[in-house]
Protein backbone atom coordinates (compact mmCIF):
# COMPACT_ATOMS: atom_id res chain seq x y z
CA UNK A 1 0.00 0.00 0.00
CA UNK A 2 1.24 3.80 -0.36
CA UNK A 3 2.04 5.36 2.38
CA UNK A 4 5.08 7.33 3.99
CA UNK A 5 6.34 6.39 7.11
CA UNK A 6 7.81 9.75 7.21
CA UNK A 7 6.02 11.97 9.91
CA UNK A 8 4.75 14.69 7.21
CA UNK A 9 3.15 17.32 9.56
CA UNK A 10 6.75 18.05 11.68
CA UNK A 11 4.94 19.97 14.27
CA UNK A 12 2.28 17.35 14.91
CA UNK A 13 2.50 15.31 18.34
CA UNK A 14 2.52 11.77 18.98
CA UNK A 15 -0.90 10.46 19.78
CA UNK A 16 -1.58 7.43 22.34
CA UNK A 17 -4.84 5.98 21.64
CA UNK A 18 -7.08 3.32 22.82
CA UNK A 19 -7.50 0.16 20.52
CA UNK A 20 -11.31 1.45 20.19
CA UNK A 21 -10.47 4.89 18.87
CA UNK A 22 -7.63 3.00 17.25
CA UNK A 23 -9.55 0.68 15.09
CA UNK A 24 -12.51 3.61 14.72
CA UNK A 25 -9.93 5.36 13.15
CA UNK A 26 -9.19 2.44 10.36
CA UNK A 27 -13.21 2.00 9.67
CA UNK A 28 -13.22 5.75 9.36
CA UNK A 29 -10.51 6.03 6.81
CA UNK A 30 -11.45 3.06 4.95
CA UNK A 31 -15.33 4.19 4.60
CA UNK A 32 -13.80 7.58 3.52
CA UNK A 33 -12.00 5.48 0.61
CA UNK A 34 -14.44 2.99 -0.42
CA UNK A 35 -18.13 4.56 -1.24
CA UNK A 36 -19.22 0.42 -1.09
CA UNK A 37 -18.04 0.29 2.93
CA UNK A 38 -21.08 0.44 5.15
CA UNK A 39 -21.36 -0.85 9.04
CA UNK A 40 -24.05 -2.99 10.34
CA UNK A 41 -25.26 -3.69 13.30
CA UNK A 42 -27.53 -3.03 16.84
CA UNK A 43 -26.85 0.35 18.46
CA UNK A 44 -24.06 1.88 16.21
CA UNK A 45 -25.51 4.72 14.60
CA UNK A 46 -27.58 6.60 17.20
CA UNK A 47 -25.44 4.77 20.47
CA UNK A 48 -21.77 4.58 18.83
CA UNK A 49 -21.69 1.26 19.68
CA UNK A 50 -22.22 -0.47 22.58
CA UNK A 51 -17.64 -0.19 22.74
CA UNK A 52 -17.73 3.07 21.15
CA UNK A 53 -16.63 1.45 18.31
CA UNK A 54 -18.91 3.92 15.65
CA UNK A 55 -18.92 7.05 18.03
CA UNK A 56 -19.74 10.14 15.69
CA UNK A 57 -19.47 7.94 12.78
CA UNK A 58 -23.36 8.52 11.15
CA UNK A 59 -22.74 11.78 11.90
CA UNK A 60 -20.02 11.75 9.16
CA UNK A 61 -21.50 8.80 7.27
CA UNK A 62 -25.45 9.27 7.47
CA UNK A 63 -27.77 6.36 8.75
CA UNK A 64 -27.44 4.97 5.44
CA UNK A 65 -24.05 3.50 5.90
CA UNK A 66 -24.20 3.20 9.63
CA UNK A 67 -27.21 0.84 10.19
CA UNK A 68 -28.56 0.76 12.96
CA UNK A 69 -30.75 -2.87 13.25
CA UNK A 70 -33.05 -4.93 15.43
CA UNK A 71 -31.90 -7.72 17.94
CA UNK A 72 -32.12 -10.02 14.58
CA UNK A 73 -28.55 -11.19 14.38
CA UNK A 74 -29.13 -13.52 11.79
CA UNK A 75 -31.16 -11.07 9.34
CA UNK A 76 -28.49 -8.48 9.14
CA UNK A 77 -25.54 -10.80 8.82
CA UNK A 78 -27.40 -12.42 6.32
CA UNK A 79 -27.99 -8.83 4.68
CA UNK A 80 -24.13 -8.44 5.17
CA UNK A 81 -23.24 -11.39 4.01
CA UNK A 82 -25.12 -11.10 0.37
CA UNK A 83 -24.00 -6.93 0.09
CA UNK A 84 -20.71 -8.57 -0.27
CA UNK A 85 -21.05 -11.07 -2.64
CA UNK A 86 -23.05 -8.37 -4.65
CA UNK A 87 -19.52 -6.26 -4.43
CA UNK A 88 -20.36 -4.18 -1.38
CA UNK A 89 -18.04 -4.03 1.27
CA UNK A 90 -19.69 -4.28 4.77
CA UNK A 91 -18.90 -4.40 8.33
CA UNK A 92 -20.57 -5.90 10.81
CA UNK A 93 -20.51 -4.85 14.51
CA UNK A 94 -21.20 -7.59 17.02
CA UNK A 95 -20.63 -6.09 20.82
CA UNK A 96 -19.80 -9.83 22.19
CA UNK A 97 -19.16 -13.05 20.57
CA UNK A 98 -21.44 -14.71 22.43
CA UNK A 99 -24.24 -13.90 20.31
CA UNK A 100 -22.28 -15.41 16.85
CA UNK A 101 -24.53 -18.60 17.77
CA UNK A 102 -27.91 -16.68 16.64
CA UNK A 103 -26.41 -16.32 13.08
CA UNK A 104 -23.86 -19.21 12.68
CA UNK A 105 -25.09 -20.68 9.76
CA UNK A 106 -24.72 -17.43 8.11
CA UNK A 107 -21.14 -16.90 9.10
CA UNK A 108 -20.15 -20.80 8.54
CA UNK A 109 -22.56 -21.67 5.78
CA UNK A 110 -22.67 -18.89 3.69
CA UNK A 111 -20.34 -16.22 4.10
CA UNK A 112 -17.30 -18.68 4.79
CA UNK A 113 -17.90 -21.16 1.81
CA UNK A 114 -19.32 -18.93 -1.13
CA UNK A 115 -15.99 -17.68 -2.33
CA UNK A 116 -15.03 -21.90 -2.56
CA UNK A 117 -18.22 -23.10 -3.40
CA UNK A 118 -18.87 -20.47 -6.30
CA UNK A 119 -15.65 -21.82 -7.82
CA UNK A 120 -13.85 -18.20 -7.08
CA UNK A 121 -16.57 -16.65 -8.48
CA UNK A 122 -18.04 -14.48 -5.56
CA UNK A 123 -15.92 -13.09 -3.06
CA UNK A 124 -17.16 -12.06 0.38
CA UNK A 125 -15.22 -9.30 1.42
CA UNK A 126 -17.09 -8.86 4.73
CA UNK A 127 -15.95 -8.05 8.35
CA UNK A 128 -16.55 -8.82 11.80
CA UNK A 129 -15.55 -5.98 14.48
CA UNK A 130 -16.57 -8.58 17.86
CA UNK A 131 -15.42 -8.39 21.59
CA UNK A 132 -14.97 -11.06 23.58
CA UNK A 133 -13.64 -12.45 27.09
CA UNK A 134 -15.00 -11.75 31.08
CA UNK A 135 -13.27 -10.51 33.93
CA UNK A 136 -15.97 -8.48 34.97
CA UNK A 137 -18.89 -9.96 35.94
CA UNK A 138 -20.94 -10.69 33.09
CA UNK A 139 -21.81 -14.12 33.97
CA UNK A 140 -21.73 -17.09 31.13
CA UNK A 141 -23.57 -15.51 28.18
CA UNK A 142 -21.70 -12.35 27.64
CA UNK A 143 -17.84 -13.40 28.29
CA UNK A 144 -16.96 -16.13 26.30
CA UNK A 145 -13.44 -16.33 23.76
CA UNK A 146 -14.63 -18.82 21.31
CA UNK A 147 -11.33 -18.43 18.91
CA UNK A 148 -11.85 -22.00 18.52
CA UNK A 149 -15.31 -22.10 17.15
CA UNK A 150 -14.66 -19.35 14.66
CA UNK A 151 -11.31 -20.86 14.09
CA UNK A 152 -12.26 -24.29 13.48
CA UNK A 153 -14.39 -23.44 10.30
CA UNK A 154 -12.17 -22.77 7.08
CA UNK A 155 -12.98 -19.84 5.06
CA UNK A 156 -12.38 -17.13 8.29
CA UNK A 157 -9.39 -14.98 9.16
CA UNK A 158 -8.97 -14.14 13.13
CA UNK A 159 -7.04 -11.25 14.14
CA UNK A 160 -6.67 -10.60 18.01
CA UNK A 161 -4.80 -7.32 18.09
CA UNK A 162 -3.45 -6.66 21.77
CA UNK A 163 -2.65 -2.98 21.24
CA UNK A 164 -4.00 -0.06 19.42
CA UNK A 165 -1.24 -0.16 16.92
CA UNK A 166 -1.82 -3.64 16.06
CA UNK A 167 -6.14 -2.36 16.37
CA UNK A 168 -5.10 0.62 13.72
CA UNK A 169 -2.98 -2.41 11.35
CA UNK A 170 -5.12 -5.23 11.27
CA UNK A 171 -8.02 -3.51 11.25
CA UNK A 172 -6.75 -2.31 7.69
CA UNK A 173 -5.91 -5.50 6.50
CA UNK A 174 -9.65 -7.27 7.76
CA UNK A 175 -10.88 -4.15 5.61
CA UNK A 176 -8.92 -4.38 2.83
CA UNK A 177 -9.29 -8.49 2.60
CA UNK A 178 -11.73 -9.98 -0.23
CA UNK A 179 -12.88 -12.51 1.83
CA UNK A 180 -14.68 -13.14 5.77
CA UNK A 181 -12.54 -11.56 8.31
CA UNK A 182 -12.72 -11.40 12.38
CA UNK A 183 -11.17 -8.24 14.18
CA UNK A 184 -11.63 -9.76 17.86
CA UNK A 185 -10.89 -7.39 20.74
CA UNK A 186 -11.14 -8.29 24.32
CA UNK A 187 -13.57 -5.59 26.26
CA UNK A 188 -11.04 -4.80 28.68
CA UNK A 189 -8.83 -4.20 26.20
CA UNK A 190 -11.20 -1.44 24.29
CA UNK A 191 -10.22 1.08 26.45
CA UNK A 192 -13.53 1.64 28.27
CA UNK A 193 -14.25 3.05 31.56
CA UNK A 194 -17.03 0.81 32.18
CA UNK A 195 -15.03 -1.98 31.58
CA UNK A 196 -12.36 -1.20 33.54
CA UNK A 197 -9.56 1.72 32.63
CA UNK A 198 -7.82 1.36 29.61
CA UNK A 199 -4.72 -1.16 30.25
CA UNK A 200 -1.54 1.31 29.38
CA UNK A 201 -0.28 -1.34 27.98
CA UNK A 202 -3.03 -1.36 25.36
CA UNK A 203 -2.73 1.80 25.03
CA UNK A 204 -0.25 2.86 21.97
CA UNK A 205 1.58 5.37 20.08
CA UNK A 206 -0.32 5.17 16.69
CA UNK A 207 0.65 7.04 13.33
CA UNK A 208 -2.26 9.15 11.54
CA UNK A 209 -1.71 7.45 8.08
CA UNK A 210 -3.26 4.24 7.16
CA UNK A 211 -1.00 1.00 7.59
CA UNK A 212 -1.44 -2.87 7.47
CA UNK A 213 -0.20 -5.46 9.71
CA UNK A 214 0.18 -9.05 7.46
CA UNK A 215 -1.99 -12.40 8.76
CA UNK A 216 -0.55 -14.68 10.51
CA UNK A 217 2.80 -12.77 11.63
CA UNK A 218 3.31 -12.94 15.41
CA UNK A 219 5.05 -10.63 17.16
CA UNK A 220 7.59 -10.51 19.98
CA UNK A 221 6.93 -8.74 22.68
CA UNK A 222 9.94 -9.39 25.02
CA UNK A 223 13.00 -11.16 24.26
CA UNK A 224 13.96 -14.31 26.74
CA UNK A 225 15.87 -17.61 26.50
CA UNK A 226 14.82 -19.83 29.30
CA UNK A 227 11.43 -20.09 27.94
CA UNK A 228 8.20 -18.97 25.73
CA UNK A 229 4.98 -17.23 26.84
CA UNK A 230 2.55 -17.32 23.75
CA UNK A 231 -0.55 -15.42 24.46
CA UNK A 232 -2.86 -13.37 22.10
CA UNK A 233 -5.11 -10.50 23.17
CA UNK A 234 -5.15 -10.23 27.11
CA UNK A 235 -3.50 -13.07 28.06
CA UNK A 236 -0.06 -11.35 25.99
CA UNK A 237 -0.46 -8.05 29.03
CA UNK A 238 -0.42 -10.92 31.59
CA UNK A 239 2.62 -13.14 30.12
CA UNK A 240 4.40 -9.72 29.98
CA UNK A 241 3.69 -9.21 33.87
CA UNK A 242 4.51 -12.66 34.72
CA UNK A 243 7.68 -12.45 32.69
CA UNK A 244 8.42 -9.14 34.57
CA UNK A 245 8.37 -11.06 37.82
CA UNK A 246 10.44 -14.25 36.50
CA UNK A 247 12.56 -11.85 35.49
CA UNK A 248 12.92 -10.91 38.98
CA UNK A 249 13.54 -15.06 39.72
CA UNK A 250 16.15 -15.02 37.47
CA UNK A 251 14.35 -16.82 34.34
CA UNK A 252 14.49 -14.91 31.00
CA UNK A 253 11.24 -15.58 29.55
CA UNK A 254 9.77 -14.69 26.12
CA UNK A 255 6.35 -13.04 25.16
CA UNK A 256 5.19 -13.96 21.84
CA UNK A 257 1.82 -12.56 20.81
CA UNK A 258 0.12 -14.78 18.19
CA UNK A 259 -1.52 -11.99 16.91
CA UNK A 260 -3.77 -13.98 14.20
CA UNK A 261 -5.60 -16.88 15.45
CA UNK A 262 -6.31 -17.54 11.48
CA UNK A 263 -3.74 -17.78 9.66
CA UNK A 264 -1.84 -18.81 12.57
CA UNK A 265 2.10 -18.21 12.51
CA UNK A 266 3.09 -21.47 12.84
CA UNK A 267 7.24 -20.93 11.87
CA UNK A 268 6.83 -18.05 14.67
CA UNK A 269 5.95 -20.47 17.58
CA UNK A 270 8.51 -22.97 16.30
CA UNK A 271 11.10 -20.49 16.08
CA UNK A 272 10.46 -18.83 19.67
CA UNK A 273 10.26 -22.41 21.30
CA UNK A 274 13.00 -24.47 19.16
CA UNK A 275 15.01 -20.95 20.67
CA UNK A 276 13.84 -21.38 24.05
CA UNK A 277 13.21 -25.01 24.70
CA UNK A 278 9.87 -24.77 26.99
CA UNK A 279 6.62 -23.33 26.17
CA UNK A 280 3.73 -22.01 28.07
CA UNK A 281 0.72 -20.75 25.94
CA UNK A 282 -2.24 -19.00 27.72
CA UNK A 283 -5.60 -18.24 26.19
CA UNK A 284 -9.29 -17.19 27.75
CA UNK A 285 -10.88 -19.24 25.44
CA UNK A 286 -12.03 -22.76 26.62
CA UNK A 287 -9.29 -25.32 27.30
CA UNK A 288 -9.94 -28.12 25.09
CA UNK A 289 -10.15 -28.33 21.36
CA UNK A 290 -8.65 -24.52 21.24
CA UNK A 291 -6.01 -22.19 20.40
CA UNK A 292 -3.87 -23.31 23.03
CA UNK A 293 -3.98 -27.33 21.83
CA UNK A 294 -3.25 -26.06 18.36
CA UNK A 295 0.10 -24.32 19.39
CA UNK A 296 1.20 -27.19 21.49
CA UNK A 297 0.23 -29.52 17.97
CA UNK A 298 2.65 -27.53 15.93
CA UNK A 299 5.44 -28.59 18.26
CA UNK A 300 4.29 -32.21 18.64
CA UNK A 301 4.30 -32.10 14.87
CA UNK A 302 7.44 -30.33 14.32
CA UNK A 303 9.74 -31.76 16.18
CA UNK A 304 8.84 -32.31 20.22
CA UNK A 305 12.53 -32.99 20.89
CA UNK A 306 13.24 -28.82 21.26
CA UNK A 307 11.17 -29.66 24.34
CA UNK A 308 13.03 -29.43 27.53
CA UNK A 309 10.58 -30.05 29.45
CA UNK A 310 6.40 -30.36 28.98
CA UNK A 311 4.47 -27.26 27.99
CA UNK A 312 2.05 -25.99 29.69
CA UNK A 313 -1.61 -24.84 28.74
CA UNK A 314 -3.15 -21.97 31.22
CA UNK A 315 -6.82 -21.98 29.57
CA UNK A 316 -10.35 -21.72 30.74
CA UNK A 317 -11.84 -24.56 32.28
CA UNK A 318 -14.18 -26.65 30.22
CA UNK A 319 -17.17 -24.91 32.70
CA UNK A 320 -19.51 -21.67 31.56
CA UNK A 321 -18.16 -18.38 32.85
CA UNK A 322 -19.27 -18.46 36.46
CA UNK A 323 -21.19 -14.88 37.76
CA UNK A 324 -19.52 -14.83 41.01
CA UNK A 325 -16.58 -13.00 41.00
CA UNK A 326 -14.02 -14.97 43.11
CA UNK A 327 -15.25 -18.05 40.63
CA UNK A 328 -14.52 -16.22 37.74
CA UNK A 329 -11.34 -15.17 38.91
CA UNK A 330 -10.25 -18.60 39.54
CA UNK A 331 -11.05 -19.56 36.04
CA UNK A 332 -9.60 -16.81 34.61
CA UNK A 333 -5.83 -17.18 32.65
CA UNK A 334 -4.28 -14.84 35.33
CA UNK A 335 -0.64 -13.79 35.93
CA UNK A 336 -0.24 -16.23 38.69
CA UNK A 337 -2.05 -19.08 36.79
CA UNK A 338 0.79 -18.14 33.67
CA UNK A 339 3.61 -17.81 36.88
CA UNK A 340 2.71 -21.26 37.91
CA UNK A 341 3.02 -22.94 34.67
CA UNK A 342 6.20 -21.47 33.92
CA UNK A 343 8.00 -22.42 37.24
CA UNK A 344 6.60 -25.70 36.89
CA UNK A 345 7.98 -25.76 32.91
CA UNK A 346 10.92 -24.34 34.54
CA UNK A 347 11.72 -27.23 37.18
CA UNK A 348 9.81 -30.24 34.64
CA UNK A 349 12.35 -32.66 33.32
CA UNK A 350 12.47 -34.11 29.92
CA UNK A 351 10.65 -37.91 30.45
CA UNK B 1 -2.55 33.48 27.27
CA UNK B 2 -3.31 30.57 29.75
CA UNK B 3 -6.70 28.81 29.01
CA UNK B 4 -8.03 26.38 31.08
CA UNK B 5 -9.49 22.88 30.11
CA UNK B 6 -12.02 22.66 31.63
CA UNK B 7 -15.04 19.55 31.93
CA UNK B 8 -17.40 21.37 29.16
CA UNK B 9 -20.92 22.29 31.52
CA UNK B 10 -23.37 21.28 28.99
CA UNK B 11 -22.01 17.84 29.21
CA UNK B 12 -23.67 16.60 32.30
CA UNK B 13 -25.70 17.72 35.18
CA UNK B 14 -23.74 19.47 38.45
CA UNK B 15 -24.07 16.31 41.01
CA UNK B 16 -22.75 13.44 38.71
CA UNK B 17 -19.08 12.06 38.77
CA UNK B 18 -17.20 11.21 36.04
CA UNK B 19 -13.66 10.38 35.44
CA UNK B 20 -10.81 10.53 33.30
CA UNK B 21 -10.16 8.28 31.13
CA UNK B 22 -6.81 9.18 28.93
CA UNK B 23 -5.30 11.91 27.39
CA UNK B 24 -4.22 11.41 23.66
CA UNK B 25 -1.31 13.41 24.27
CA UNK B 26 1.60 14.05 26.12
CA UNK B 27 2.35 16.95 28.74
CA UNK B 28 4.04 19.49 26.58
CA UNK B 29 2.16 18.25 23.53
CA UNK B 30 1.51 20.92 20.33
CA UNK B 31 -2.44 21.08 20.18
CA UNK B 32 -4.64 22.79 17.99
CA UNK B 33 -8.15 23.90 19.02
CA UNK B 34 -10.53 21.78 18.77
CA UNK B 35 -8.37 18.65 18.60
CA UNK B 36 -9.53 15.90 20.25
CA UNK B 37 -7.03 15.71 23.18
CA UNK B 38 -8.60 13.62 26.16
CA UNK B 39 -11.65 11.00 26.53
CA UNK B 40 -13.96 11.58 29.72
CA UNK B 41 -16.77 8.81 30.89
CA UNK B 42 -19.84 9.95 32.67
CA UNK B 43 -22.53 7.06 33.50
CA UNK B 44 -21.62 4.28 31.14
CA UNK B 45 -20.88 7.15 27.91
CA UNK B 46 -18.06 8.05 26.69
CA UNK B 47 -17.23 12.05 26.29
CA UNK B 48 -14.42 12.92 23.78
CA UNK B 49 -12.13 16.35 25.18
CA UNK B 50 -11.59 19.21 22.76
CA UNK B 51 -8.69 21.57 23.38
CA UNK B 52 -9.91 24.83 23.98
CA UNK B 53 -7.45 26.51 22.38
CA UNK B 54 -3.79 26.05 19.84
CA UNK B 55 -1.23 25.84 22.37
CA UNK B 56 0.94 23.67 24.68
CA UNK B 57 -0.84 21.35 26.52
CA UNK B 58 -0.32 20.94 30.40
CA UNK B 59 -2.06 17.84 32.23
CA UNK B 60 -3.35 18.39 35.62
CA UNK B 61 -5.64 15.74 36.14
CA UNK B 62 -3.84 12.14 36.03
CA UNK B 63 -6.27 9.24 34.42
CA UNK B 64 -9.00 7.28 36.46
CA UNK B 65 -9.09 10.63 38.71
CA UNK B 66 -13.11 11.40 39.78
CA UNK B 67 -13.97 14.58 37.81
CA UNK B 68 -17.19 16.92 38.21
CA UNK B 69 -19.20 19.47 36.05
CA UNK B 70 -16.07 22.43 35.42
CA UNK B 71 -13.18 20.25 36.90
CA UNK B 72 -10.20 22.09 35.47
CA UNK B 73 -8.25 19.14 33.73
CA UNK B 74 -5.18 21.18 32.23
CA UNK B 75 -4.16 24.02 30.42
CA UNK B 76 -3.33 25.61 27.43
CA UNK B 77 -0.34 27.16 27.11
CA UNK B 78 1.28 29.68 24.22
CA UNK B 79 3.61 27.56 22.38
Amino acid sequence: MVHSDVDTGASRAERTLTMARAGREAVISEMRRNPNMFLIGEDIAKLGGVFGTSIGMADEFGTARIIDTPISETGFIGIATGAAMAGMRPVVEIAFVDFIGVCFNQIYNFAAKTHYMSGGQYKVPLTFMIGYGGGYNDAAQHSQTLFATLGHVPGIKIVTPADAYDAKGLMHSCLRDDNVTVWMVHKRLWGLGWLGFPLPAALATVPEHDYTIPFGQSRVWREGSDLTLAGLGLTVHNSLQAAEQLAAEGISAEVLDLRSVVPLDRDGVFRSVAKTGRLVVADEDYLSFGVTSEVLAVIAERDPSVLKSPAVRVAYPDVPVPFSRPMEDFCLPSVERILAAARATMKGRKR
Amino acid sequence: MRVDIVVPGEMWGDSLEGVMLTWIYKDGALVEKDQVIGEMMVEKAQLELLAPASGRLRILTAPETVIGRRHVLGTIEPP
